[in-house]
């Protein structure tokens, strides 16, 4: 009896232990679906992709305050007004510092161990612009502390200038790895997975002068002179051109057919249609009238060649185009074909702004006959870039009538400066359509005169008048610690002087 | 020598009834029935309890002894009954051989009651240490829900129920003692026969995330009531520490039927049907009727911008016109002065009284139960199908379970179960904040619009919803007041948008027990639940928002296995001292795998296959755990009236680093019987005891929570949009683990919650009188939470262990019997609860977690009550007044001030309101009358908030009905913001004012809520045997019923007494366009042969 029980508890803990130690429990947490390393390649479309979505999607908040966009409708509406709710800037601020710039963190660092330049080329060009974007938004960012995941949960914000030098030289470097020959390295070179250059190095090159002739003009208010001959100097080697030189080498990426591959303002119409459509400024220019203009007033010849890329029709098919005022929901055409087609490309900089670039620069050094020149090559650009498809049949795109849009709209007097700047400066405004660089323009210069929101006044800005820069978003502010606490829409940026 | 006994009578009777045959029936034959009645838990006899036949008048006291004799002329078989204070009411049929029988009764409410705990096992009611409630499975199906979960509404003290709204096959979801845990699941565990089953709520991946937000169902919706033979809820950790982790957040324990608990007879049939009718239990939100759609006063046509807003023209100031549209059977809407007016006003339609039909919901179940011997068997199948009030949508299910139990040796006895089950919807309707929401759809469509179109069964007919192609449309186009650009027509959603699913699952159990000695029995359990889970969402080409249209396959499996291998001892060790001990080994392993496959661009309209896709992607995911376990019980019991227990847990688990998986966790619990240990007992006190209970339990990590994983590329814009890889063919990685840019955590250790409980009950007057009274307090800390980062650190996430949860409350629950006399008895249970919960910390430099929310976020704030509704709002003052704006100029002193005379925007969010109540409460009363019972249940629920989102946008799109008042002018209800007097500034209730409000999500916050309902009425007709018998029926009852009749509240939305769409998240209180709730009348007919 007795040895009967002392077997059984031998043979229950016998049992325990074998079901105890065949139980494997590290091996169960292994995630068979996923990975914990990642290659170059990957990454590199990963951090393009997502920074053209999101910088696309962040225009449609900044471009309402400059009046490209109006908000009409659910959380669009608010925008119109500048009541805007912090956390929609969460989206954007978000990815692109966490799905962008962090990657990209990631490509400089095994670049460097995998001996492949050119992906460290791409990637500092990547992250000056990623950093260009979010500085002249919202002023100070965290830079030098960013990135650093578990060791740094909290970054320092760094200032505005100190991120500006940052940007220059990661531009300076980019261009000494892109420079170095192919045949000298080890890692194979981005090809396809490059989504936006498929890996030409000198296109890319091209798009770091043209990205250090912008940040140098976007200090024109300290000292105009200084900040065009930079921008020249970056534009020009002696009297080459070295910045991007025509529309096939914009520095864009264009999005894909399917559904979650497509253009954010695509997506934008499709998913929320009539949320979101064209500011009454900027519609009112396209009709050849002025930005205070009534948006029901009749069209005044010269009407702009690329109103049929740039918006829709409204009523449909009426052949009118209007904007809604800022602050009033209304009716209003949508964002046209050449942006708001599934395919279409959201583009960071391009051989027409540094056109542009270049007749402002001009101007300011009184070089007016280049000035002109530079414009007229910026316009003309534009219009060959945009008016395509549909748009090319319009009766306002023909060439007789675009040379006649040049001649009234494009023309400098080369005797009154501000005059001149203003009409660069709006003609930059059209060209650069849902671009946020309008939105440095327009603090820069003050151009186009946009009339402020009705209603514009809340407690984030209490003046009313259009932003001078955007509040941090809701989740910085509530996870950091170091955010700066500020009344954020009123205060101006570093270079936005006073 | 019994036996020879017995066998004498019986001859006797066979002797009998020959005598009774020669003689004819002509001449009553009287016999005498003897038998003894006792406490089926103590053997006592019962003294002075009415015996009495079912259907007469015949009846008789029991004697000192218990025993009784009666006399009677019935034939037999008949039924005989037993009605004794504090008793459960007990029927027995009497055949020709049961002549002298023992006639067992279960105490109702004494402390000698068994009931099922942990691990299957049974305990006598007295020693349990911690809070348990038990419900009988004829409870349960009198609630008459389809959902287990849903049935136990109102029924417990300190669970609450939320359910998703009255969509068939709608989740619901159970909270005991409030939340513990900031992120992980607060779901209780479910037990069925002792083994572990899934009731998880699957929500689609995010590939088709943005699209498919169909309503899923909770996975104990698979669960048969009518299998149910009882079901036991354990509240707290203490009381499932012998279930581990799982059961943090305590444990529903089912027990289903087995052949030798049913009956005792060679076959008994049992046929169960019933049909009910539901219908919404409260009007929708309240819409306005006097303005078209269109924006700024004006009316404006479908399609055009502005059409999706209903700040349109005043409808007697419009008139149909001469031009047909294809919108307006009456023609083109226009002004009354447009030359094109015939001058026909236009009609005014009620589409929400127009949309809704009758949901019918049938159960038909059919079981056979025998026993024979030593073996028992329980055989059933039910059928279950479910129509919506929403038309078109629907939810089967159909089960099938075998339960076998049979006594091998003296020694060894074997059971085995299986269950299988095939559930589902063949549509469910689209819910969420996207163009297909069906209901929104509706509340949206403006009274000039007829959603019907004038026909009889519009959900069906596409003329409702579907215009003839044109040329840019070949698929044809929505009708809707919109068409396209903002909702489609509810019937659009419906029939274009179908969202199927359909789950197969089987769950069975195996058991063996072995008495290797008197005193130590060895058990062995193994179980597994094993589902499949294929669902298909589809949407059409010209879907506002899905143009090209979109299909959805998922294909979702589930395995979990688990098994149990128990040694338990009992024994005496001397006369005053009861040894119990159980050690035990738990082996727990779940594996879900989803694979799948979203298509766009559909090239044949409405063929929703993948085949038939422009472009296709696909996703997968495989998610393991597994637990391993010892464990062990003791119970030291001292003369039957002091217990001790003592229970540790040592658990391992996957998903925790090596080092630390390995965690354990005692608890420790006293009860004390008073009334037995100083003899208190007399005739007004029955009996009393004290009880309490510390415990701990550990909780582990998510699956996969330890490394930081690449992901493919998922970035969501503001609006809807996103990016997500392959792009455009090339591969994409994105650092952080399934896109959501989380970094893993090599250091976590285990969480812990630790509870304290003091109870007592204490009974009166012969156990007619009971009271249950428990306070608690639950402490989780070290919560594994991925905690946020902010993004410039380059991540979202980090998983860390931090943060603490507090709860405390207060159970009581009262049951009585104030009326008992021979055919009338009067029962009343009343329950009461009440929980604090409160967030004591987060993670150093985080103060707020959002859960759940859209506009207004139920949030864990440091300092305020779990969930509590977090966003912005307009100034208040400390008595929650609205502060009035009531400077006429800006600060310059000149320019005048747009806002004087408004509510003044606080930008900055805070804790607005506490949706959790303040107290729930519920009152069972049931009547019997002979042969017939009456039983409805109140329940009620006081004190919470609620965020009313459809009403925030109904507003803004001026759909509300307080946007009726537009254009009016009046004075906002409010304080003076300079000197706090009663505001008297009058301003005009303009569109951009209502507009305003939306920004200012605040506003729709609703407080101090409450409602009380008659969740149940029942009338039972139980038939008199006498009618009966001739039909060799042995049992029949007839229940008419009614669900939700009444509703009382203060709500300004539909019923309050919602959840969310999918429950899924730990956030409360945020009303956000789920189906209405439904009440419903029904029959149910339960015959038994």
């Amino acid at each position: 009896m007795k040895t009967k029980k002392i077997n059984i508890i031998a043979l229950t803990l016998s049992t325990l232990l074998i079901m105890l130690t065949g139980c494997e429990l590290e091996k169960v947490n292994i995630n068979p679906d996923a990975a914990v390393t990642a290659p170059n390649s990957s990454l590199l479309t990963s951090a393009q992709a997502n920074l053209a979505f999101s910088i696309g999607v962040h225009s449609i908040l900044t471009n309402t305050y400059i009046q490209h966009f109006s908000g009409a409708n659910g959380d669009a509406a608010p925008n119109d007004s500048y009541k805007i709710n912090a956390t929609y800037f969460n989206a954007v601020w978000n990815s692109v510092y966490t799905n962008s710039l962090a990657e990209l963190d990631i490509i400089k660092k095994q670049g460097v161990d995998q001996n492949s330049p050119y992906y460290v080329g791409i990637a500092k060009i990547l992250t000056a612009y990623a950093y260009g974007e979010l500085t002249d938004q919202f002023g100070d960012i965290p830079r030098s502390e960013a990135l650093k995941g578990a060791e740094i949960k909290t970054p320092k914000f760094d200032t505005q200038e100190s991120v500006y030098a940052f940007i220059n030289q990661e531009l300076d470097d980019a261009i000494v790895e892109l420079s170095k020959p192919a045949s000298t390295f080890k890692g194979v070179p981005p090809s396809s997975d490059d989504v936006i250059y498929r890996g030409n190095a000198a296109n890319w090159i091209a798009a770091a002068y043209t990205l250090k002739a912008r940040y140098a003009l976007h200090t024109s208010k300290f000292n105009a002179a200084t900040a065009a001959s930079k921008a020249i100097d970056a534009l020009y080697s002696g009297s080459t051109f070295r910045a991007i030189a025509n529309n096939a080498n914009d520095l864009q990426l264009n999005f894909g057919a399917s559904v979650t591959n497509s253009n954010p303002y695509f997506q934008q119409q499709t998913f929320r249609p009539n949320w979101v459509g064209l500011g009454r400024s900027f519609v009112n220019l396209l009709n050849g009238n002025s930005v205070t203009d009534a948006p029901t007033k009749a069209e005044t010849a010269p009407v702009d060649p690329r109103r049929a890329a740039f918006a829709t029709q409204n009523p449909t098919a009426s052949g009118r185009y209007r904007g809604a005022i800022a602050g009033i929901p209304g009716a209003f055409s949508l964002i046209g074909p050449f942006y708001a087609t599934n395919t279409s490309p959201v583009i960071f900089t391009s051989f027409v702004e540094a056109k542009f670039i270049e007749a402002e620069a001009r101007l300011i050094l009184g070089e007016q006959a280049a000035a002109q020149a530079a414009l007229t090559a910026a316009v003309t650009a534009s219009f060959n870039k945009v008016i395509t498809g549909a748009a090319a049949a319009d009766t306002n795109a023909t060439p007789a009538k675009r040379t006649k849009y040049l001649a009234t709209k494009a023309t400098l007097t080369g005797n009154n400066f501000d005059k001149d700047l203003e009409t660069i400066i709006t003609q930059k405004y059209i060209a650069l359509f849902t671009n946020a660089e309008v939105f440095v323009d327009y603090r820069r210069t003050g151009h186009p005169a946009l009339v402020p929101a009705v209603g514009g006044t809340s407690a984030l800005n209490p003046n009313g008048l259009i932003p001078r820069r955007l509040p941090y978003p809701a989740s910085e502010q509530i996870n950091n610690p170091n955010t700066p606490i500020a009344n954020y829409q009123t205060p101006r940026l570093w270079w936005d002087g006073n | 020598m019994k036996k020879k006994y017995y066998k004498f009578k019986k001859y006797a009777l066979f002797a009998m009834l020959l005598y009774t045959a020669f003689y004819g029936y002509s001449q009553t034959t009287e016999s005498t029935l003897k038998g003894k009645l006792i406490d089926e838990t103590t053997q006592a006899p019962l003294v002075g309890a009415t015996v009495y036949i079912k259907g007469t008048k015949i009846a008789v006291q029991t004697d000192e002894n218990g025993a009784f004799e009666l006399k009677t002329v019935k034939e037999f078989p008949f039924t005989l009954s037993v009605n004794y204070v504090g008793y459960q009411n007990k029927e027995i049929e009497i055949y020709e051989e049961d002549q002298n029988i023992e006639f067992k009764v279960r105490s109702r409410l004494a402390l000698n009651e068994v009931v099922v705990t942990a691990i299957g096992l049974e305990s006598e009611r007295k020693s349990i240490t911690y809070s348990l409630t038990e419900i009988k499975g004829k409870d349960i199906i009198q609630a008459r829900e389809p959902n287990i979960t849903t049935a136990l509404s109102g029924k417990i003290a300190g669970v609450q129920v939320q359910n998703s709204g009255g969509s068939p096959g709608g989740s619901s979801d159970v909270r005991i003692r409030g939340n513990t845990s900031v992120l992980a699941s607060n779901a209780p565990l479910y037990v069925l026969d002792g083994v572990p089953i899934d009731n998880s709520i699957q929500d689609i991946l995010p590939i088709s995330n943005s699209l498919s937000l169909a309503t899923p169902s909770n996975r104990a919706i698979d669960i048969n009531q009518d299998d149910i033979e009882t079901m036991t809820v354990l509240k707290g950790p203490a009381a499932a520490a012998l279930y581990g982790i799982r059961a943090s957040n305590g444990a529903i324990v089912i027990t289903t039927k087995r052949g030798s608990s049913v009956t005792n007879k060679k076959l008994t049939i049992n046929l169960n049907t019933s049909l009910s009718v539901e219908e919404p239990n409260r009007r929708f939100q309240p819409r306005q009727t006097k303005f078209s759609n269109g924006i700024n006063g004006n009316y404006v046509a479908p399609g055009l911008a502005g059409s999706d807003e209903n700040w349109g023209a005043s409808l007697d100031t419009l008139t149909y016109s001469n031009t047909p549209s294809s919108f307006y059977k009456g023609g083109q809407i226009v002004g009354k002065s447009n030359p094109n007016s015939n001058g026909v006003p236009i009609e005014s339609f009620d589409n929400l009284k127009n949309f809704f039909v009758n949901g019918i919901t049938q159960n038909h179940n059919i079981s056979v139960a025998s026993k024979v011997d030593k073996a028992g068997y329980y055989l059933s199948a039910g059928k279950l199908y479910q129509t919506g009030i929403v038309p078109t949508t629907d939810f089967y299910r159909n089960t099938f379970r075998f339960n076998g139990d049979y006594d091998v040796t003296d020694k060894l006895k074997v059971q085995a179960g299986v269950n299988f089950i095939n559930s589902g919807a063949n549509n469910r309707a689209l819910m969420g904040g996207f163009n297909t929401n069906v209901l929104r759809a509706l509340y949206n469509s403006p009274p000039n619009f007829d959603i019907t179109n004038g026909l009889s069964d519009p959900a069906n007919n596409p003329d409702s919803y579907l215009l003839p192609p044109t040329a840019s449309r070949p698929w044809g186009d929505s009708r809707s007041y919109a068409n396209g650009i903002g909702w489609d027509s509810p019937y659009w959603s419906l029939n274009q948008n179908p969202q199927k699913d359909n789950v197969d699952r089987w769950i069975g159990f195996a058991q063996t027990d072995y008495k290797i000695l008197p005193w130590l029995t060895a058990t062995f359990r193994a179980g597994l639940d094993n589902y499949r889970d294929i669902r298909k969402g589809g949407f059409g080409r010209g879907t506002s928002g899905v143009a090209a249209g979109v299909v959805n396959d998922i294909n979702y499996v589930r395995k979990d296995i688990n098994t149990d291998f128990i040694l338990q001892a009992n024994k005496d060790l001397s006369p005053d001292f009861n040894l119990n001990v159980i050690v035990g080994h738990n082996y727990y392993d779940s594996y879900r795998y989803q694979s799948n496959v979203r298509g766009d661009g559909l090239v044949v309209n409405r063929l929703y296959s993948v085949n038939n896709a422009s472009t296709v992607q696909a996703f997968d995911q495989t998610i393991n755990r597994r637990l391993v376990a010892v464990y062990g019980n003791a119970q030291i019991g001292y003369r039957k009236y002091a217990f001790l227990n003592i229970t540790g847990r040592n658990e391992w688990s996957s998903t925790l680093p090596v080092g630390s998986n390995s965690f354990f966790y005692p608890s420790i619990g006293g009860t004390f019987v008073f009334s037995e240990a100083f003899k208190l007992e007399n005739n007004w006190f029955s009996s009393g005891k004290i009880r309490g209970t510390f415990a701990q339990v550990g909780k582990d990590a998510s699956p996969y929570a330890l490394e930081t994983y690449y992901s493919n590329l998922s970035s969501g814009g503001w609006i809807q949009s996103s990016v997500q890889g392959p792009f455009n063919g090339q591969s994409t990685l994105n650092y952080g683990s399934n896109g959501t840019n989380t970094l893993g955590n090599l250091k976590l250790k285990p969480e812990t919650v630790t509870t304290y409980e003091i109870g007592g009950e204490v009974k009166f007057f012969k156990n007619r009188l009971g009271i249950d009274a428990v306070y608690y307090e639950i402490h989780s800390k070290d919560q594994i939470i991925p905690v946020a980062i902010p993004a410039s650190s380059g991540s979202s996430n980090i998983v860390s262990n931090t943060g603490e949860v507090s709860n405390k409350g207060i159970e009581l629950a009262v049951t009585a019997t104030p009326v008992q006399i021979k055919d009338f008895s009067w029962d009343v249970t009343g329950i009461y609860y009440a929980n604090r919960s409160k967030v004591e910390a987060l993670a150093p430099g985080l103060n707020n977690i959002a859960l759940e929310g859209a506009f207004v976020n139920s949030s864990a704030v440091v300092g305020q009550p779990f969930g509590v509704l977090y966003g912005v709002d307009y100034k208040r003052n400390d008595a929650g007044k609205y502060l009035i704006d009531d400077n006429k100029f800006l600060a310059d002193g000149t320019t005048p001030n747009s806002n004087y005379g408004y509510y003044i925007v606080d930008p900055s969010p805070k804790a607005l309101a506490d949706p959790n109540p303040l107290f729930n409460a519920s009152l069972r009363n049931a009547l019997t009358y002979k042969w017939i019972t009456l039983s409805f249940l109140l329940d009620t629920r006081y004190g919470f908030a609620i965020h009313n989102a459809p009403k925030l946008q109904a507003i803004f799109n001026g759909v509300a009905k307080e946007t009726e008042d537009r254009g009016t002018t009046g004075v906002l209800d409010g304080v003076r913001a300079s000197d706090g007097a009663t505001n008297d500034i009058e301003v005009v209730k303009s569109q951009a004012f209502y507009r305003g409000t939306f920004g200012v999500p605040g506003y729709a916050v609703e407080r101090d809520l409450h409602w009380l309902k008659l969740r149940d009425i029942s009338l039972t007709f139980a038939l008199p045997s006498n009618w009966l018998s001739p039909l060799k029926i042995s049992n029949a009852s007839l229940t008419l019923s009614a669900r939700n009749i009444i509703l009382s509240t203060n709500y300004t939305g539909s019923d309050p007494d919602l959840g969310t769409r999918t429950g899924l998240s730990n956030g409360l209180g945020n009303d956000f366009w789920t189906t209405p709730n439904t009440k419903s009348y029904g029959a149910a007919l339960n015959v038994t042969f």
